[in-house]
């Protein structure tokens, strides 16, 4: 019997402990930073000014305008697309399924895909792309706009810039960014792969626990 | 023995089946890998479109404000966006899953379109090729 509660009590205590580590897990902020000096209550502190999602506006899936705006106060993952893509796409948007399964009853996530091809894919293509895959409501929008805006927006969520000699790919490399509710860069993990779109489902669930500290204006 | 000739001839059939959905997938494969690479290539692209298109919004140090120079960039961005719309209109039509056709007609529609994306990968690195020339040339 004494074995018996000790067995417990230790299972108790390992649980109690893997708890804790979740609890303390930090996301790493991505990007470039800066460090800004002021004076608060007469005394000289320095904060830091982090990389965030600069100002969108697109048209989604139902015809509604989208910016930045319409994402206040949301988490979010993003990803570049087009629909007749042969390649990729069809996988990442099968693991982003999993994705919207996980957060589409929970009202501060939200799933925001950029065609990259938006001379094809018009209003109506975004909404029989989405129908197909299921979507409803709006939780997972579809968006599309100036081919100039979505490559130039690309460049703030994909951190790094293209740089001529520099044998990657970028826009269509199936990344999945995580953004949090300051538009700061949380994560990027490769959505081919479903292992890394379930440990971006878990840094979602690590993100919604942290406190909203810093309001977005 | 009618039995096992027939067998032997349902394995082949099938075998010849398998042999063409080999083929075709190959085929298909070296296809979509052309695609992701011009797709790659359509990021520099991009990007350097919009470099020219600012160029010949605003009038910046180092581009010398003459018709000449003018009818450069302008042909260096159509040389850029023809390059583009040919990808563009080839990602519209390209239909991979070719239901319902026969072997032959499914290698032939593959085979054209390899050549098609091929010379569409040509011309797109030729018109960054030469974009990347000229912008190289304002940086020094």
């Amino acid at each position: 019997m004494g074995k018996a509660i000790s067995a417990i009590a230790v299972i108790l205590l390992l649980n109690a402990c893997r708890f804790n580590t979740n609890d303390k897990k930090i996301l790493p902020i991505y990007g470039n930073r800066q460090p800004v000096t002021k004076t608060v209550n007469g005394a000289t502190v320095t904060d830091t000014i982090y990389q965030t999602i600069p100002q969108f506006k697109f048209i989604n899936q139902y015809g509604d305008s989208i910016s930045n705006k319409s994402l206040n106060g949301d988490i979010y993952v993003a990803d570049f697309f087009f629909t007749t893509c042969p390649s990729i796409c069809p996988i990442m948007h099968r693991n982003m399924l999993d994705v919207y399964n996980a957060f589409k009853n929970t009202p501060d996530v939200k799933i925001i895909s950029h065609t990259i091809d938006p001379k094809h894919d018009s209003v109506a293509v975004l909404k029989k792309y989405a129908d197909k895959l299921g979507i409803t409501g709006n939780t997972w929008w579809f968006l599309q706009g100036k081919k100039e805006d979505t490559y130039k927006l690309s460049e703030s969520y994909l951190v790094r810039k293209p740089q001529e000699d520099a044998k990657q790919v970028f826009i269509h490399d199936g990344s999945f960014l995580l953004i949090d509710k300051q538009k700061r860069i949380r994560g990027s993990y490769d959505g081919t792969d479903p292992k890394q779109v379930s440990q971006l489902i878990e840094d979602i669930k690590t993100l919604r626990s942290y406190p909203d500290e810093i309001k977005v204006k | 023995m009618k039995k096992v000739i027939t067998a032997a001839l349902m394995c082949l059939v099938l075998l010849g089946c398998s042999d063409n959905k080999t083929q075709e997938k190959a085929l298909l494969d070296s296809v979509i890998k052309i695609h992701d690479k011009v797709m790659g290539n359509d990021d520099r692209l991009m990007h350097n479109k919009m470099k020219l298109d600012t160029l010949l919004k605003t009038k910046l140090t180092g581009v010398p404000d003459t018709a000449a120079a003018k009818a450069m960039l302008m042909g260096l961005n159509i040389q850029l966006t023809d390059a583009e719309d040919a990808m563009e209109k080839w990602m519209g039509k390209f239909d991979p899953d070719q239901k319902g056709k026969s072997h032959q007609d499914i290698m032939n529609y593959f085979s054209v379109q390899k050549t098609q994306i091929t010379t569409i990968d040509s011309a797109m690195n030729a018109a960054i090729t030469a974009s990347n020339k000229y912008l190289d040339q304002l940086k020094k």
